[in-house]
Protein backbone atom coordinates (compact mmCIF):
# COMPACT_ATOMS: atom_id res chain seq x y z
CA UNK A 1 0.00 0.00 0.00
CA UNK A 2 2.66 2.65 0.82
CA UNK A 3 4.35 2.02 -2.60
CA UNK A 4 1.18 3.75 -4.05
CA UNK A 5 2.93 6.78 -2.36
CA UNK A 6 6.10 8.38 -3.33
CA UNK A 7 8.98 7.24 -1.80
CA UNK A 8 11.07 10.05 1.02
CA UNK A 9 13.75 11.27 -0.65
CA UNK A 10 11.13 12.34 -3.59
CA UNK A 11 8.21 13.79 -1.49
CA UNK A 12 10.84 15.73 0.53
CA UNK A 13 12.24 17.56 -3.14
CA UNK A 14 8.57 17.94 -4.20
CA UNK A 15 7.78 20.42 -0.63
CA UNK A 16 11.82 22.36 -1.99
CA UNK A 17 10.02 22.67 -4.63
CA UNK A 18 6.68 23.98 -3.98
CA UNK A 19 4.24 21.05 -3.95
CA UNK A 20 1.08 21.83 -1.44
CA UNK A 21 -1.27 19.50 -2.41
CA UNK A 22 -3.52 17.95 0.41
CA UNK A 23 -1.91 14.56 0.40
CA UNK A 24 -3.41 10.74 2.08
CA UNK A 25 -0.11 10.57 3.91
CA UNK A 26 3.27 12.19 5.36
CA UNK A 27 6.39 11.18 6.59
CA UNK A 28 7.31 12.22 10.43
CA UNK A 29 10.56 11.70 12.19
CA UNK A 30 10.17 9.38 15.47
CA UNK A 31 11.76 11.14 18.14
CA UNK A 32 13.81 8.42 20.17
CA UNK A 33 15.61 7.11 17.45
CA UNK A 34 15.07 9.92 14.32
CA UNK A 35 13.87 7.39 11.86
CA UNK A 36 11.78 8.01 9.24
CA UNK A 37 8.46 6.56 9.36
CA UNK A 38 5.21 6.80 6.61
CA UNK A 39 1.84 7.93 8.25
CA UNK A 40 -1.70 7.47 6.56
CA UNK A 41 -4.30 10.28 6.81
CA UNK A 42 -7.97 9.48 8.20
CA UNK A 43 -9.92 11.83 5.81
CA UNK A 44 -10.60 13.71 3.09
CA UNK A 45 -11.06 17.00 4.98
CA UNK A 46 -8.41 16.87 6.58
CA UNK A 47 -5.45 15.81 4.28
CA UNK A 48 -1.70 17.26 5.17
CA UNK A 49 -0.60 19.68 3.35
CA UNK A 50 3.18 20.80 3.24
CA UNK A 51 2.29 24.47 4.31
CA UNK A 52 0.78 23.62 7.36
CA UNK A 53 3.16 21.26 9.14
CA UNK A 54 4.30 23.21 11.88
CA UNK A 55 1.70 21.17 13.87
CA UNK A 56 4.88 19.53 14.54
CA UNK A 57 8.43 19.58 14.64
CA UNK A 58 8.39 16.06 13.47
CA UNK A 59 6.43 16.00 10.61
CA UNK A 60 8.97 16.15 7.41
CA UNK A 61 6.90 16.53 4.56
CA UNK A 62 3.19 15.65 3.09
CA UNK A 63 3.69 12.04 0.45
CA UNK A 64 1.40 12.60 -2.58
CA UNK A 65 0.49 9.35 -4.43
CA UNK A 66 2.28 8.82 -7.55
CA UNK A 67 -0.85 10.35 -9.59
CA UNK A 68 -0.55 13.38 -7.37
CA UNK A 69 2.76 14.28 -8.14
CA UNK A 70 2.38 13.81 -11.91
CA UNK A 71 -1.10 15.45 -11.57
CA UNK A 72 1.10 18.81 -10.12
CA UNK A 73 3.86 18.59 -12.67
CA UNK A 74 1.07 18.53 -15.62
CA UNK A 75 -0.83 21.37 -14.35
CA UNK A 76 2.25 23.73 -12.55
CA UNK A 77 4.48 23.27 -14.58
CA UNK A 78 3.35 21.62 -18.09
CA UNK A 79 5.72 18.48 -17.73
CA UNK A 80 3.86 15.18 -18.54
CA UNK A 81 5.41 12.28 -16.99
CA UNK A 82 4.19 8.33 -18.00
CA UNK A 83 5.41 5.40 -18.09
CA UNK A 84 5.03 2.68 -20.76
CA UNK A 85 6.18 -1.24 -20.88
CA UNK A 86 8.29 -1.88 -23.78
CA UNK A 87 8.08 -4.74 -26.04
CA UNK A 88 11.36 -6.29 -24.58
CA UNK A 89 9.74 -6.30 -21.10
CA UNK A 90 11.04 -3.16 -19.30
CA UNK A 91 9.82 -0.08 -18.31
CA UNK A 92 10.79 3.10 -19.51
CA UNK A 93 9.50 6.50 -18.41
CA UNK A 94 8.51 9.56 -20.68
CA UNK A 95 9.04 13.38 -19.55
CA UNK A 96 6.74 15.86 -21.94
CA UNK A 97 8.38 19.71 -20.97
CA UNK A 98 6.12 22.18 -22.14
CA UNK A 99 4.43 19.68 -24.17
CA UNK A 100 6.97 20.19 -26.78
CA UNK A 101 9.79 18.64 -25.88
CA UNK A 102 10.26 15.01 -24.98
CA UNK A 103 12.84 14.11 -22.33
CA UNK A 104 12.93 10.45 -21.74
CA UNK A 105 14.48 8.33 -19.01
CA UNK A 106 16.17 5.01 -19.98
CA UNK A 107 17.33 3.16 -16.77
CA UNK A 108 20.63 4.09 -15.23
CA UNK A 109 21.20 6.20 -18.59
CA UNK A 110 19.02 9.40 -19.00
CA UNK A 111 18.91 10.62 -22.52
CA UNK A 112 17.39 14.10 -23.80
CA UNK A 113 16.32 14.27 -27.01
CA UNK A 114 13.28 16.27 -28.75
CA UNK A 115 11.97 13.40 -30.47
CA UNK A 116 11.70 9.57 -29.05
CA UNK A 117 14.73 7.49 -31.09
CA UNK A 118 13.83 4.26 -30.84
CA UNK A 119 17.37 3.53 -31.82
CA UNK A 120 19.03 4.52 -28.58
CA UNK A 121 20.43 1.59 -25.98
CA UNK A 122 18.90 2.09 -23.07
CA UNK A 123 17.94 -0.53 -20.43
CA UNK A 124 14.53 0.09 -19.21
CA UNK A 125 12.86 -0.56 -15.51
CA UNK A 126 12.09 -4.36 -13.86
CA UNK A 127 9.19 -2.09 -12.08
CA UNK A 128 7.29 0.70 -12.98
CA UNK A 129 7.56 2.80 -9.90
CA UNK A 130 11.41 2.63 -10.41
CA UNK A 131 10.83 4.37 -13.54
CA UNK A 132 8.34 6.64 -12.52
CA UNK A 133 11.04 7.55 -9.48
CA UNK A 134 13.50 8.55 -12.34
CA UNK A 135 11.45 10.50 -14.16
CA UNK A 136 9.94 12.74 -11.29
CA UNK A 137 13.66 12.87 -9.97
CA UNK A 138 14.65 14.10 -14.30
CA UNK A 139 11.80 15.96 -13.99
CA UNK A 140 12.73 17.97 -10.89
CA UNK A 141 15.77 18.53 -12.32
CA UNK A 142 13.84 20.76 -15.12
CA UNK A 143 12.26 23.30 -12.57
CA UNK B 1 -8.45 13.91 -3.97
CA UNK B 2 -11.65 12.52 -4.66
CA UNK B 3 -10.63 12.27 -8.22
CA UNK B 4 -7.91 9.85 -7.70
CA UNK B 5 -10.16 7.09 -6.93
CA UNK B 6 -12.26 5.41 -9.25
CA UNK B 7 -16.18 6.36 -9.77
CA UNK B 8 -19.01 4.28 -7.72
CA UNK B 9 -19.75 2.57 -10.97
CA UNK B 10 -16.41 1.34 -11.56
CA UNK B 11 -15.49 0.37 -8.15
CA UNK B 12 -18.84 -2.07 -7.99
CA UNK B 13 -18.07 -3.66 -11.49
CA UNK B 14 -14.01 -3.93 -9.78
CA UNK B 15 -15.49 -5.68 -7.12
CA UNK B 16 -17.86 -7.68 -9.47
CA UNK B 17 -14.70 -9.13 -11.27
CA UNK B 18 -12.47 -9.98 -8.34
CA UNK B 19 -10.59 -6.49 -7.57
CA UNK B 20 -9.33 -7.64 -4.00
CA UNK B 21 -6.13 -4.96 -3.31
CA UNK B 22 -6.24 -3.15 -0.04
CA UNK B 23 -7.67 0.17 -0.92
CA UNK B 24 -7.59 3.09 0.93
CA UNK B 25 -11.27 4.58 0.44
CA UNK B 26 -14.58 2.64 0.46
CA UNK B 27 -18.15 3.43 -0.75
CA UNK B 28 -20.63 3.06 1.92
CA UNK B 29 -24.05 3.37 0.60
CA UNK B 30 -23.23 6.71 -1.03
CA UNK B 31 -20.92 7.41 -4.23
CA UNK B 32 -18.72 9.74 -2.94
CA UNK B 33 -15.74 7.62 -1.50
CA UNK B 34 -14.60 8.07 2.09
CA UNK B 35 -11.24 7.19 3.71
CA UNK B 36 -11.10 3.42 5.45
CA UNK B 37 -9.79 4.63 8.74
CA UNK B 38 -6.32 3.40 9.68
CA UNK B 39 -6.71 0.21 7.97
CA UNK B 40 -6.83 -0.40 4.39
CA UNK B 41 -9.97 -2.59 3.43
CA UNK B 42 -10.47 -5.11 1.43
CA UNK B 43 -13.50 -6.00 -0.94
CA UNK B 44 -13.33 -10.16 0.49
CA UNK B 45 -13.05 -8.61 3.97
CA UNK B 46 -16.03 -6.74 4.44
CA UNK B 47 -19.03 -8.54 5.86
CA UNK B 48 -21.51 -5.79 4.35
CA UNK B 49 -22.29 -6.41 0.69
CA UNK B 50 -23.45 -2.69 0.09
CA UNK B 51 -19.35 -1.68 1.09
CA UNK B 52 -17.31 -1.59 -1.89
CA UNK B 53 -14.19 -0.82 -1.71
CA UNK B 54 -13.00 2.39 -3.99
CA UNK B 55 -9.21 2.04 -5.32
CA UNK B 56 -7.03 4.08 -6.72
CA UNK B 57 -7.13 4.61 -10.64
CA UNK B 58 -3.50 3.69 -10.71
CA UNK B 59 -4.14 0.70 -8.79
CA UNK B 60 -6.35 -0.46 -11.38
CA UNK B 61 -3.83 -0.07 -14.09
CA UNK B 62 -1.62 -1.84 -11.93
CA UNK B 63 -4.54 -4.81 -11.40
CA UNK B 64 -5.24 -5.25 -14.87
CA UNK B 65 -1.32 -5.35 -15.39
CA UNK B 66 -0.51 -7.77 -13.26
CA UNK B 67 -3.75 -10.11 -13.15
CA UNK B 68 -5.03 -10.03 -16.66
CA UNK B 69 -1.97 -9.25 -18.63
CA UNK B 70 -4.04 -6.06 -19.50
CA UNK B 71 -1.93 -2.91 -20.71
CA UNK B 72 -3.92 0.16 -20.08
CA UNK B 73 -1.99 3.85 -21.71
CA UNK B 74 -2.49 6.86 -21.80
CA UNK B 75 -0.79 9.83 -23.75
CA UNK B 76 -1.44 13.32 -23.92
CA UNK B 77 -1.23 15.21 -27.10
CA UNK B 78 -0.96 18.98 -28.15
CA UNK B 79 -4.30 19.68 -29.58
CA UNK B 80 -3.31 21.03 -33.20
CA UNK B 81 -6.15 24.32 -32.64
CA UNK B 82 -6.72 27.59 -32.54
CA UNK B 83 -7.62 27.08 -28.59
CA UNK B 84 -4.58 24.72 -27.95
CA UNK B 85 -4.35 22.40 -24.76
CA UNK B 86 -4.10 19.33 -24.76
CA UNK B 87 -5.95 15.90 -24.63
CA UNK B 88 -5.41 12.33 -23.75
CA UNK B 89 -6.11 9.57 -25.43
CA UNK B 90 -5.56 5.70 -24.31
CA UNK B 91 -4.80 2.38 -25.27
CA UNK B 92 -5.77 -1.27 -23.98
CA UNK B 93 -3.44 -3.50 -24.65
CA UNK B 94 -4.43 -7.53 -23.56
CA UNK B 95 -0.78 -8.48 -24.32
CA UNK B 96 -0.47 -10.64 -26.89
CA UNK B 97 -3.38 -9.34 -29.23
CA UNK B 98 -3.42 -6.35 -31.01
CA UNK B 99 -3.33 -3.10 -29.10
CA UNK B 100 -6.69 -1.10 -29.42
CA UNK B 101 -5.94 2.70 -29.18
CA UNK B 102 -8.53 4.87 -28.51
CA UNK B 103 -8.51 8.27 -30.81
CA UNK B 104 -11.57 10.23 -29.15
CA UNK B 105 -10.24 13.36 -27.34
CA UNK B 106 -10.46 13.15 -23.36
CA UNK B 107 -9.65 16.40 -21.65
CA UNK B 108 -8.42 15.07 -18.66
CA UNK B 109 -6.22 11.52 -17.40
CA UNK B 110 -9.28 10.14 -15.40
CA UNK B 111 -11.44 10.49 -18.39
CA UNK B 112 -8.99 8.50 -20.72
CA UNK B 113 -8.20 5.80 -17.72
CA UNK B 114 -12.02 5.90 -17.28
CA UNK B 115 -12.42 4.64 -20.86
CA UNK B 116 -9.71 2.53 -21.06
CA UNK B 117 -10.87 0.75 -17.43
CA UNK B 118 -14.49 0.36 -19.39
CA UNK B 119 -12.76 -1.25 -22.32
CA UNK B 120 -10.52 -3.78 -20.41
CA UNK B 121 -14.03 -5.26 -18.76
CA UNK B 122 -14.72 -6.04 -21.93
CA UNK B 123 -11.94 -8.26 -22.30
CA UNK B 124 -12.42 -10.36 -19.04
CA UNK B 125 -15.72 -10.78 -19.48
Amino acid sequence: MKNLFVPYEIAKQLKEKGFNDGCLGRYEQKSENGNIQFRFNLNFEDTFCNHNDGDSELIICSSPLYQQATDWFESKHKILITSQKEPFGKWIALIINDYEKIHIGFGNKTVYSNHIDINNDYEGFIDKYDALNKAIEEALKLI
Amino acid sequence: MEKLFVPFELAKQLKEKGFNEPCLALFNNSNTPIISGNTPVYNSKTEDESIICSPLYQQVVDWFREKHKIELSTTSWKKESAIGGIVWYYSVNDIGKPCKFNCIDHETIYEALTGAINEAFKIIK
